[in-house]
């Protein structure tokens, strides 16, 4: 098996009200089997998020109580050449924010994902700690991944990725809105060989310390495409005669 | 809105050394936002503080007299804001150094500062020389009330001239927002400016380090933010649970508090219909006034000198079919005059419900109401001003599904400002009527509102339980027969106050302490509700009723205990009781928060803990004792909410606190096909459950407050 690959990142967005274009990576043009998975966090978290046509919910975690929040994400095996989706307009909502990441090589059929894992950290400081999963398949991706509704334009909510399990871990995305009440999402990358526990991943909370949505996400790799047997030609000397 | 550090939208520090300095912000601040000022200055060392003055500015602090500086918050609404810059006067002993930290907080509920209805609300300490840190002490259990407020704190610290000391290490996740310092030729000084969010009633403190050892001091102020909950005060409730309406507001003695203060007509306390519980209150007349009402003043229910507000929640009930003609239910009143008052009418020619401010236009209920049907209604009658309000729901039945309906505010100006002295069940006119009343409660938190309608369930002396004795338990005897005493023991104290209706007269028994002995209490356990998976808790009233074989002096206290140090008083007096043989001598108490008589926190372990407690008396002659024990505790459904959802239908529910956001219980929810692992962090200790397909598991945590709970999560199976 190898690891399912990044492919990239696109741009965060934000509404109030109204539908919204979840944009591809820069210069993407979806390729089939690919996995266009969406973070997304919303306000109030009795907002119902319907998920764009074909999408369907890994997880979602909220945080009722303090500066609440509602962390999502979202996916989809994408097919060749589809547009970027548009996210239907949660209701109610005050705000919803959004980012596209999409990954390939991830297994081709049913859940891409090996396991997951939501949890709300319910103190309010500036440590982050995301909690761990137990892969069952070597070769996961990991996302980790947390949201806060603190109102703030921000790309800098979160550093000091850390999970000395995970090999290359890396934020990928840190976008903060003041769009309506305001929140945001932080998610770093990583990946995990061996299948087991990951532990715990932490990071600091670069903003106001408020309580926080948690999920990690350990996307499944494709089964390593078979090596076919194929005997070697009989070249014993004495075949020859 | 969560009020935290984000909240400080602008911040700007300096320093002076003068007679008066100025204090500015970058940016012009914005109109409803407050302005907070910490400041710290230097004194001329023991016994000669400065002092400090900002006009406009309420001031908070600490002048400490061993100490060689002061701190303070200074703090006012922005008004119509614009402003950029304020006058900082050293007022005694100036010029001195004196640095400065100016913030911009918006989201602040300014209605409710200054606060100086309560205690605790700033706090200060001080040390002296050789101090390696400093705190700002701990504000009571219940400060403010609030379940969503700012702490800003100022420590400030000087040394000799050259040495700034560090002030660091920030206890309980506060974080600076601040640090200043500066010098002269005789003192270093350094003030750090800190804050913290809090969502529960406290206490509140912080300490930071003080390097190196020097002279420090510390000040807080707690900010309430705009639309925060508050833990309700709750007054008076009642259940109707003791099954009587006999002599209910007969006391022994002043100060004791009766079930009602005031009764019209002949009430009845009846089983034939109760919402919650056994009983409830019968109110019916043939063109005769009827009612109950709790007032305020010495020894009544409603406080010595009025509520600032009138939160009632209720529920009533028509027997049969509605009423013919038009009846008055209930009322809020206020001491200035009859009209000053918010009346709540059942018209007949609409059959609705009508509101009515003094003499103002009636509000109607946007439905009907019908017969045979639990209704209830909470009111919030506001007259803190010359234009009284009153905002209130209805549920037309409160015992099915659907919540109750706001509805539109009832209003009146030209009024007089006062406060509530009188809430009453019933009507003042000659009427004809039957209306049953069940599970009523008085809170005079404005924030607290809707607090939505409660349950009020009895709890009565438990069999299970021991009665025991602080002393010798000779000093106390067990009675029937209305005198015919025994040796005391457990199971005969526990049955000799339990029965519903209490029994007074020939048949009556009791306990009784029958020689002196003032440090001995006798101490029956009452029992108890378990609150999770889907209750909460909101107030305790406890009720008894006081004994004597005779008529002269008998000395007798008794009180709620509930497993704290501090008892509730439920009267009595150690001079003379007041009671007899042959009466209704009542004895209750609606519980406070001991150390502020605030509201009260109503715990799991503090309703397990439930017991009456009497004694200690001076003379026991005669003998004296009390007949009856009882508790109602006024409850709440926790409210629900979806905590995470997986796609494949893996759901974790949480119930909390409506007020509190305190977590009553967690259900997960799994589908077919996939189990997963509920986990979480409770008190500190770690929990995990898996939870197998197809499967509905729920974790009891009867949590009192949202800190108990740190953590909460759920992983799911791994696919398959």
């Amino acid at each position: 098996m190898a690891f399912p690959t990044p492919v990239g990142t696109g741009a965060a967005v934000s509404s109030t009200t109204g539908a919204v274009t979840v944009p591809y990576p820069a210069a993407y043009t979806a390729i089939a089997d690919d996995i266009a998975a969406i973070v997304l966090e919303c306000d109030p978290v009795s907002t119902t998020v319907t998920p764009p046509t074909g999408y369907g919910v890994v997880n979602t975690q909220v945080v009722a109580s303090g500066t609440t929040t509602k962390l999502v994400v979202l996916w989809k095996r994408l097919t060749a050449s589809e547009a970027a989706p548009s996210l239907p307009a949660p209701t109610p909502t005050q705000h919803c924010h959004a980012r596209m990441r999409v990954l390939r090589g991830c297994f081709p059929t049913g859940n891409p994902w090996d396991v997951n894992i939501v949890s709300q950290e319910l103190v309010a400081d500036t440590t982050v700690s995301v909690p761990a999963v137990t892969t069952t398949v070597a070769d996961t991706l990991i996302w980790t991944l947390f949201s806060t509704g603190q109102d703030i334009a921000s790309t800098a909510g979160a550093t000091g990725w850390t999970n000395i399990n995970l090999s290359g871990l890396t934020e990928q995305m840190d976008n903060w809105t003041a769009s309506g009440t305001g929140g945001g999402f932080a998610m770093a990358e990583g990946q995990r060989a061996a299948a087991g526990a990951i532990g715990a991943t932490t990071a600091t909370l670069s903003l106001t310390a408020n309580f926080k949505a948690l999920m990690t996400i350990a996307w499944r790799p494709a089964l390593a495409t078979p090596t076919l047997w194929r005997p070697k030609r009989l070249s014993h000397p004495n075949l020859r005669r | 809105m969560p009020l935290d550090a984000s909240s400080i939208i602008q911040i700007n520090s300096g320093s002076f050394e003068a007679s008066s300095g100025t204090v500015s912000l970058g940016a012009a601040t914005t109109a409803g936002n407050m302005v907070v000022v910490a400041v710290a200055g230097m004194s001329l060392g023991a016994g000669a503080n400065t002092d400090f003055s900002m006009t406009g500015f309420d001031k908070n602090g600490f002048a400490p007299p061993s100490s060689w500086q002061t701190t303070y918050i200074f703090s006012k609404g922005s008004g119509a804001g614009g402003e950029t810059s304020w006058t900082l006067n050293v007022t005694v002993n100036g010029p001195q150094q004196v640095e400065w930290t100016a913030m911009e907080v918006q989201f602040a509920d300014l209605e409710v500062w200054p606060w100086t209805g309560f205690s605790g609300i700033y706090l200060s300490d001080a040390v002296g020389s050789g101090a390696t840190s400093v705190s700002t002490l701990q504000t009571q259990s219940s400060s403010s009330g609030a379940y969503d407020v700012l702490g800003i704190a100022v420590h400030a610290a000087s040394a000799a001239s050259g040495v700034i000391p560090d002030i660091t290490g920030h206890t309980g996740n506060w974080q600076e927002q601040a640090s200043v310092s500066r010098s002269n030729v005789a003192r270093g000084l350094r003030m750090s400016v800190s804050a913290r969010n809090y969502l529960s009633l406290g206490p509140l403190s912080v300490t930071a380090s003080i390097s190196p050892a020097s002279p420090a001091t510390a000040t807080m102020v707690v900010l309430v933010a705009a639309g925060a909950r508050l833990a309700p005060v709750v007054n008076v409730m009642c259940g109707f649970e003791f099954g009587t309406a006999t002599t209910l507001t007969q006391v022994g003695s002043a100060g004791d508090l009766a079930v009602f203060d005031e009764v019209a007509g002949t009430p009845e306390v009846v089983s034939t219909f109760a919402r919650t519980g056994s009983y409830s209150l019968k109110l019916s007349a043939t063109s005769a006034i009827e009612n109950a009402s709790w007032i305020s003043g010495t020894g009544k229910n409603l406080s010595a000198s009025g509520l600032i507000n009138g939160g009632f929640p209720l529920c009533f009930y028509f027997d049969g079919s509605l009423p013919g003609s038009d009846v008055e239910l209930f009322s809020i009143e206020s001491a200035s005059s009859s009209t000053n008052s918010v009346k709540v009418w059942y018209r007949s020619a609409s059959q609705k419900i009508g509101v009515k401010v003094g003499t103002g236009a009636e509000q109607l209920s946007d439905a009907t109401v019908a017969a045979n049907k639990w209704i209830g209604v909470e009111l919030l009658y506001d007259p803190r001003t010359t234009s009284h309000t009153c905002d209130w729901y209805v549920d037309y039945d409160s015992t099915d599904a659907t919540g109750p309906v706001l509805q539109t505010q009832a209003t009146n100006t030209g009024m007089t400002a006062d406060v509530v002295t009188r809430v009453r069940l019933g009507w003042t006119g000659n009427t004809t009527a039957t209306v049953y009343y069940d599970d009523a409660l008085v809170y005079s938190t404005r924030q607290a509102f809707p607090m939505g309608l409660v349950n009020i369930r009895p709890l009565r002396p438990d069999p299970g339980g021991t009665a025991t004795t602080s002393g010798s338990s000779s000093a106390f005897n067990t009675f029937v027969s209305n005198g015919s005493m025994s040796a005391f023991t457990s199971a005969a104290a526990i049955s000799a106050l339990d029965e519903i209706p209490p029994v007074v007269g020939a048949s009556a028994d009791g306990v009784a302490q029958v020689s002196t002995d003032v440090g001995n209490y006798c101490r029956v356990p009452l029992g108890t509700y378990n609150l999770a998976p889907n209750d909460v808790a909101r107030a305790v009233r406890m009720y008894s009723l006081g004994w004597a074989a005779g008529a002269s002096a008998g000395a007798l206290a008794v009180r709620g205990y509930d497993g704290t140090v501090v008892p509730h008083s439920m009267g009595g007096d150690l001079v003379d009781a007041g009671f007899d043989s042959a009466a209704y001598w009542w004895l209750t108490s609606t519980f406070k928060d001991p150390s502020s008589s605030l509201s009260y926190v109503v715990t799991q372990a503090r309703l397990d803990a439930l017991a009456i407690e009497f004694g200690a008396s001076g003379d026991a002659n005669p003998d004296v004792g009390i007949l009856f024990a009882l508790a109602e505790v006024a409850t709440q459904p926790a409210t629900v909410y979806i905590a995470s959802e997986s796609g494949a239908g893996h759901t974790v529910y949480v119930r909390q606190d409506p007020l509190s956001s305190a977590i009553a219980s967690v259900t997960a929810v799994t589908p077919s096909g996939s189990g997963g692992t509920l986990h979480g962090t409770v008190g500190g200790a770690d929990f995990s459950v898996y939870v197998p397909p197809a499967d509905i598991y729920v974790h009891n945590i009867g949590a009192s407050d949202i800190g108990e709970v740190t953590s909460l999560g759920f992983a799911v199976d791994p696919t398959t």
